[in-house]
């Protein structure tokens, strides 16, 4: 068996178009990372001022003299440290933007003209403690690590789309005569195909994360998310947690997608009998759920979310409301894979072993 | 062993490949001869368990195969009249991974791939990428394969398709030599072929089988209505048409000797010949692939 799912994990993982597709999405992280951090900008109120890592520096040197809890007399030294001065010809002050700790204070608490709201803390974030600290980063990194992660499920697609239906194209034959071929075989696809996707979920989850870890360390993953600049207000995670729990939830999401997303194509692959059949209709089911236009309110919502789509499209997701034991509502999402790898398992195995050649 | 079919039909809609054909075989090399069309590789397919026949059944010493399952398969080996390969696989991977399919040990599988390599001539070309390969490599890759098993029934759709004539010859002593105790089919366009290897000869046709038997005693069939007849050599055209001609040779004096296949004398020069396979052939193919 063992050297049977060396063979499967041979024929996914070193095809030319699988390799090439691995090295783009490593390079779509690259191009994304780089081009985040060159268009972060900061400007301490005083003199310093600058871009890219030089952002970086200048922020986290912000976000340190605000560490800690987050009180309401930390939010009026703020908002009077980074006061404007100058005219803003009708812009919403909250969306200005001098570095992340100012837009993170601007964003909850001031009005049109940059003038504090009148709000305290325990009026936007009730009871909750919130952690300040420099998060701009981490929350930016997960922010791409979406995208690379939606690039990503479709490339598990694509190696795994001809697991069963490149057979087709003639060693069905040989492979089906046998002894294993309508057993083991199966069995050690499914296997390898699971391992496959796995490991480059692992790799590209793990290049992105190290990658972020050069360049912005791991200051602000112990703090809350909810303290964050205006783009990360609106629309975003409406919890308590920290960053380091988004990108762990996000994690554990980026693998439970690769798992849902194996189950159904595997299915696709052993029914269809050509690769590039297989890839459309798997692609498109993925897919799917942009076109379904059901509201946030509505409590199909809360279903549509558990799709592998939107596994990787942590901000969904993770937005249900959390579960009465204060987990995440994200954590459905393990049965879901799990359900969907049986039946995938299941399925492409039956229909592969009863494959009629032609 | 017995290998039985059963009452065995197979119909692609209202075409019907294979109809109510019924066989017994045992240990044995059966040349399995039909003009194009005639079913030989649906009846194989059906053999090998890898399509499901409409009706009828096909057992082995009493079993059906398809509930004997990995126990029926591992006693196989088959050709497929075309076979895919994975095109940056070697030969030698290639073999190394169906003997994994076939459950053979890493150990055995080498030896037995290495020994098939050799057998088959490709020992040279084992570590050269598939893609790489002629149709006759890739054919020999294809007998290669399907004997490392050891199988107790090889079924070869058409295994000399594709190979010169020394690898034909290769083939056909790698074959004599393997047969023995054996259930060996083999289907074939080419007389030739299955008068040198098989013992029993099952001519087939639009589903049924015509004949079944030694080539001697089926050739026994057609005996007294094969003829030699020498015409002038710009005559010989006109009698394609109207006589039924299994061969045809030039000879001196611009004269053209005809073997035809008839009842009654088609001349008065006519000689009654001896009728070999190929003759048989015709006499039951003419016409098939009009
Ligand atoms: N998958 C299929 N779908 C529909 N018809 C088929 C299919 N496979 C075979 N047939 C038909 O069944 C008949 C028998 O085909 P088969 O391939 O068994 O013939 P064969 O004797 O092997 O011919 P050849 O000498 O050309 O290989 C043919 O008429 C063919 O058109
Ligand atoms: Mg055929």
């Amino acid at each position: 068996m063992k050297n049977l799912i060396k063979f499967e994990l041979r024929k996914i993982i070193t095809t030319r178009l699988a390799l090439i597709s691995i090295a783009a999405v490593l390079l779509l992280s690259v191009i994304l990372s780089v081009s985040t951090l060159q268009n972060m900008y900061a400007f301490d109120g005083v003199s310093n001022e600058g871009r890219g890592k030089t952002a970086v520096e200048i922020d986290k040197s912000i976000a340190a003299k605000y560490e800690g809890v987050l009180t309401d007399k930390k939010i009026q030294q703020i908002m009077s440290d980074f006061k404007l001065t100058h005219d803003l010809h009708g812009m919403n002050a909250q969306y200005f933007y001098q570095n992340a700790t100012q837009s993170a204070a601007f964003a909850r608490f001031s009005d049109m003209n940059g003038n504090w709201n009148g709000d305290s803390i325990s009026d936007v974030f009730g009871n909750e403690e919130i952690q300040v600290g420099y998060v701009n980063g981490w929350l930016n990194t997960s922010h791409n690590m979406a995208k690379i992660l939606f690039a990503l499920s479709l490339i598990i697609i694509l190696m795994i789309a001809p697991v069963f239906s490149g057979e087709y194209g003639g060693v069905d034959n040989i492979i089906l005569t046998s002894r294993y071929g309508k057993t083991k075989c199966a069995t050690a696809k499914v296997i390898a195909s699971l391992i496959s996707a796995l490991l480059i979920t692992l790799l590209v989850f793990g290049f992105n994360l190290l990658f972020a870890l050069m360049i912005y360390g791991t200051e602000g993953l112990n703090c809350s998310i909810l303290f964050a600049p205006q783009e990360f207000v609106e629309g975003y995670i409406p919890f308590n947690i920290t960053c380091a729990t988004v990108l762990k939830h996000q994690l554990l999401l980026a693998f439970t997608s690769a798992v849902s997303v194996t189950g159904i194509t595997l299915i696709l692959s052993a029914f269809c009998k050509s690769q590039l059949i297989a890839f459309a209709v798997s692609a498109a089911i993925h897919i799917m759920p942009i076109m379904l236009p059901i509201p946030e309110t509505s409590s199909l919502y809360r279903l549509i979310v558990l799709m592998p789509f939107y596994h990787s499209q942590y901000i969904s997701i993770l937005s249900v409301e959390q579960m009465k034991s204060g987990m995440l509502y994200a954590i459905w999402a393990i049965p879901v894979a799990v359900i969907l790898m049986v039946i995938g398992t299941v399925v492409s195995r039956r229909l592969f072993a009863k494959h009629q050649v032609s | 062993m017995e290998l039985t079919a059963i009452e065995l039909t197979k119909q692609y809609g209202t075409k019907t490949a294979v109809d109510h054909l019924n066989i017994t075989l045992s240990n044995g090399v059966y040349g399995l001869l039909g003009a194009n069309g005639a079913g030989k590789t649906t009846l194989m397919r059906l053999l090998c368990d890898i399509q499901t026949p409409t009706s009828g059944k096909i057992t082995l010493d009493g079993k059906r195969i398809s509930e004997m399952g990995e126990k029926y398969r591992n006693l196989l080996g088959y050709l497929p009249q075309h076979f895919g390969y994975y095109p940056d696989f070697t030969p030698w991977d290639f073999l190394l991974y169906v003997a994994a399919l076939k459950g053979l040990s890493e150990k055995q599988a080498k030896i037995k791939a290495a020994e098939l390599l050799e057998a088959v001539g490709l020992t040279k070309e084992s570590r050269q990428k598939i893609k790489t390969f002629s149709g006759g490599m890739k054919q020999r890759l294809g007998i290669a394969q399907a004997m490392l098993n050891n199988p107790h029934i090889l079924i070869l759709d058409e295994p000399t398709a594709g190979l010169d004539p020394k690898e034909r010859v290769r083939f056909r002593n790698l074959i004599s030599a393997f047969s023995k105790d054996r259930i060996v089919i083999l289907s074939t366009h080419i007389v030739s072929d299955v008068e040198f290897m098989a013992e029993e000869i099952i001519m087939m046709k639009s589903g049924v089988i015509l004949h079944f038997g030694k080539p001697q005693e089926i050739t026994a069939e057609i005996d007294g209505q094969v003829w030699e007849c020498t015409v002038l050599s710009s005559h010989a055209e006109q009698y394609t048409e109207t006589l039924n001609i299994s061969n045809l040779r030039n000879t001196e004096n611009n004269c053209t000797t005809l073997r035809v296949i008839a009842d009654y004398p088609p001349m008065e020069n006519a000689i009654q010949v001896q009728p070999t396979l190929e003759d048989l052939y015709l006499f039951y193919f003419k016409g098939a692939n009009e």
